[in-house]
């Protein structure tokens, strides 16, 4: 089946003050899948990901969201159809779980019956107990619990695409492999496009089909996950496959 | 959240009902009473008590706003804030109208005509100034005049704070002896207790002072006739009824020297209060009203000092509140704006308090208005300071989490910022309330009244208990202010500090 195009950037380039971060970015992300972005720190990636929501703008070049350009008015609508989770979890202290996991569905008028229901089906897929969890604080669940819980905040409306930026990297190694098994189911069920920015190659192996890699502000390569491993084509993208896996 | 923010608006709306409750009742059913007002001594209160009940007797409103100083009480005459207050021609002449030579009432009443101000028929006294020493100091240096003075250098001066700076006072003096010591300020009624005690040698009194006696206090004799007489009157607005004026003529030419000791000692030496001896006197000459003496009791003034002190406080508080989340949400996001505005209101923290309010007369005059601005400008920066400070430091990751995720920067505030800032805004405005209701007690300097009334009147006389009247009052209600405050909070702090506190609250996330 031929992908679609979710995400694209033409000629794209992003500075802070002098120092471009990326220039000439061209790529086209595939729909209804999982996009690894990994590269070291600093190679671009999370201001790769802000481009996407508009958190950034692109100083030269176009990115092209689902066919239309990011709108440089109405940010807040536009970025309610797309789904953002953080390393940590990025829960408010002063919420509850469930109010969390609903504060948007409210903000945009969502009925209480239709809240929990998405809510309860959310936080059943993610192997959380709703019911238990519901009017417990952040600091009063594991740190697993929170990136579950932020993972179910970030696809509460159903959004059609999802940003991930490291979510799973402060997650003890023990149950990081549960939880990329529940989000991979999720993401199936869900059919979201999912981008997830990672510096742990392995994650993204494990959780990609389609692969970008980044070093010092350029796309090194990118192409399907099984493509990449199986044909590296720079001595950079060889050498890190090597080094991780 | 919703239920946060509801909680947050109903407890500010009970504040605000309670406030406009307080000021409607203070408000009441007075039609355009005369206003009375005295200096911050014995014999001015006195006067000016017997020139109230005067007029009370005849059926006039009288609102009384004692305990001001000479240029405060004067400058509201002008403004047409007070209708009559007790002067003296000496001080008319040299302090106010600052010219040197002795001056007629009817000298007086020309030179004022401009000024839509008159003196009326002087009460019968003259009330000079008077350098004043203990009998036995007296003696032992032979000193009985002014003049001798020039031979003691050494000798402790200590004068009121008036006499000090004004023309006709201590500089006139120096001018005319050739002095050379260096007076310190100090307030009357303790100079006359530190001159008996022995901490200080010479002090000025007034002639009319019944310590004099009562101290066994010698007067220097004013040999080169250095201080003006000092006729005792009614100043007036000239805009001021016939009948008015008619009523208050009524004790001209009736209170002589004699007499007006005599009353003096009555409040100084027997403990009388002022309305009392006002009262008895006019029953002396028949012009006491056949009203029995409406003396407030304690309670009666209490509950009324503690009514205008909260109205005082709780509508300086209620506009530094309210204009100061204003200005913090305002100001917060731009780093040098928030700075400015915190030290601007870090400005107005370091005027003293006391002259903040002096500051405030030239642009509002004297009473509730002035001294509600300066509370209100005392009041800004612990709320502005730590507003921004919360909102400014708000965990970026939350503030970026909730900026991607699609909340509007209203919704941002709402849902995010403000919560999260909570117990910080509120420690403010509690801080603020409580330094509130301490400074609200210098207002009474200005004719603003509250528990500060019965600490000047205390001052003026030297009682520690009508001092205490105010001073317990004034702790009590800080200390309330405080318990209600904590209940409040309990009430707005978001949830996740309220089970556990902050401190663990933060362990876990």
């Amino acid at each position: 089946m031929e992908s679609k195009t979710v995400v694209s950037f033409q000629d794209a380039g992003k500075r802070f003050d002098d120092n471009w971060v990326f220039r000439n970015v061209n790529l086209d992300l595939p729909t209804s899948q999982i996009v690894a972005i990994v590269g070291e720190s600093g190679s671009g990636k999370t201001t790769l990901l802000q481009l996407i929501n508009g958190v950034q703008r692109t100083d030269e070049g176009t990115v092209q969201v689902m066919g239309s350009p990011v709108p440089s008015s109405g940010l807040h609508s536009f970025r309610r159809g797309i789904g953002y989770a953080v390393q940590g979890g990025g829960l408010f202290p002063h919420m509850t779980v469930y109010r969390n996991v609903t504060i948007l569905a409210r903000l945009e008028g969502w009925e209480t019956a239709r809240c929990r229901s998405r809510y309860e089906e959310l936080l059943s897929m993610m192997g959380l107990d709703h019911g238990e969890l519901q009017d417990r604080y952040p600091y009063q669940i594991s740190g697993g619990q929170q990136h579950r819980v932020s993972l179910c905040r970030a696809l509460m409306l159903k959004p059609q695409i999802l940003l991930l930026d490291e979510p799973f990297s402060a997650i003890d190694p023990m149950s990081r492999g549960d939880i990329h098994r529940e989000f991979l189911a999720l993401q199936e069920k869900e059919k979201v496009s999912a981008l997830l920015v990672t510096h742990d190659l392995r994650e993204a192996v494990a959780l990609s089909k389609y692969l970008v890699v980044m070093a010092n502000g350029t796309i090194v390569q990118h192409g399907a996950t099984e493509q990449v491993l199986k044909e590296p084509e720079k001595e950079y993208v060889a050498k890190l496959l090597e080094t991780y896996l | 959240m919703k239920m946060l923010f509801q909680k947050l608006v109903t407890s500010l709306c009970m504040v605000c009902g309670f406030l406009c409750i307080a000021v409607a009742a203070s408000d009441g059913t007075e039609s355009d009473p005369v206003v009375v007002a005295s200096k911050s001594f014995p014999e001015s209160y006195i006067l000016a008590e017997i020139l109230s009940q005067l007029l009370e007797g005849d059926g006039y409103v009288v609102e009384r706003n004692f305990g001001m100083d000479t240029h405060v009480v004067y400058g509201a005459l002008l403004n047409d804030e007070v209708d009559v207050y007790p002067e003296y021609t000496g001080t008319i002449a040299q302090a106010i109208l600052k010219l040197e030579e002795r001056l007629e009432v009817d000298q007086i009443n020309a030179l004022l005509e401009e000024l839509d101000i008159e003196c009326l028929e002087p009460f019968g006294f003259n009330n000079t100034y008077a350098m004043a020493l203990r009998r036995e100091l007296s003696t032992e240096l032979n000193l009985t005049k002014v003049s001798q003075l020039i031979d003691h250098p050494d000798l402790r001066v200590a004068v009121t704070h008036d006499f000090l700076e004004r023309e006709d006072g201590w500089p006139n003096l120096q001018r005319i002896y050739g002095l050379t010591s260096l007076p310190q300020g100090i307030e009357h009624a303790l100079a006359l207790r530190a001159i008996a005690d022995g901490s200080i040698d010479i002090t000025d009194g007034y002639s009319t002072d019944a310590e004099l006696d009562e101290y066994d206090l010698v007067v220097l004799d004013d040999d080169k006739n250095a201080f003006p007489i000092y006729l005792a009157l009614p100043l007036i607005r000239s805009d001021l009824s016939p009948e008015i004026r008619q009523a208050l003529n009524r004790v001209g030419s009736r209170i002589d020297e004699p007499t007006m000791i005599q009353l003096n000692r009555e409040v100084a030496i027997e403990g009388k209060t002022f309305a009392e001896v006002a009262h008895s006197f006019l029953q002396s000459i028949n012009m006491a009203s056949d009203v029995p003496l409406t003396t407030t009791g304690r309670g009666g003034r209490l509950a009324a000092n503690v009514v205008r002190h909260l109205q005082l406080t709780g509508i300086a508080l209620l506009a530094a509140t309210v204009l100061g989340l204003l200005v913090s949400l305002l100001a917060y996001r731009i780093a040098w704006l928030s700075r400015g505005v915190v030290y601007v209101c870090g400005l107005m923290q370091t005027v003293p308090s006391i002259a903040l309010f002096a500051l405030m007369i030239p642009l509002f005059g004297i009473g509730m208005k002035p001294a509600i601005v300066a509370l209100f400008l005392y009041s800004l920066l612990p709320i502005v300071r730590n507003t921004v400070t919360s909102l400014s430091t708000t965990d970026p990751m939350l503030v970026r989490v909730s900026e991607a995720m699609g909340m509007s920067e209203l919704e941002r505030l709402r849902y995010v910022l403000v919560p999260l800032a909570m117990p910080s805004v509120f420690a403010g405005i509690r801080t603020s309330a409580v330094i509130c209701i301490g400074t609200a007690t210098l207002a009474a300097f200005i004719g603003a009244g509250g528990l500060g009334d019965p600490i000047v009147t205390g001052l003026a006389l030297n009682d520690t208990g009508l001092i205490l009247q105010g001073a317990i009052p004034a702790a009590s209600l800080a200390i309330a202010t405080e318990l209600i405050f904590e209940g409040l909070e309990r009430l707005v702090i978001p949830g996740h500090l309220k089970i556990f506190g902050p401190k663990q609250a933060e362990q876990g996330s």
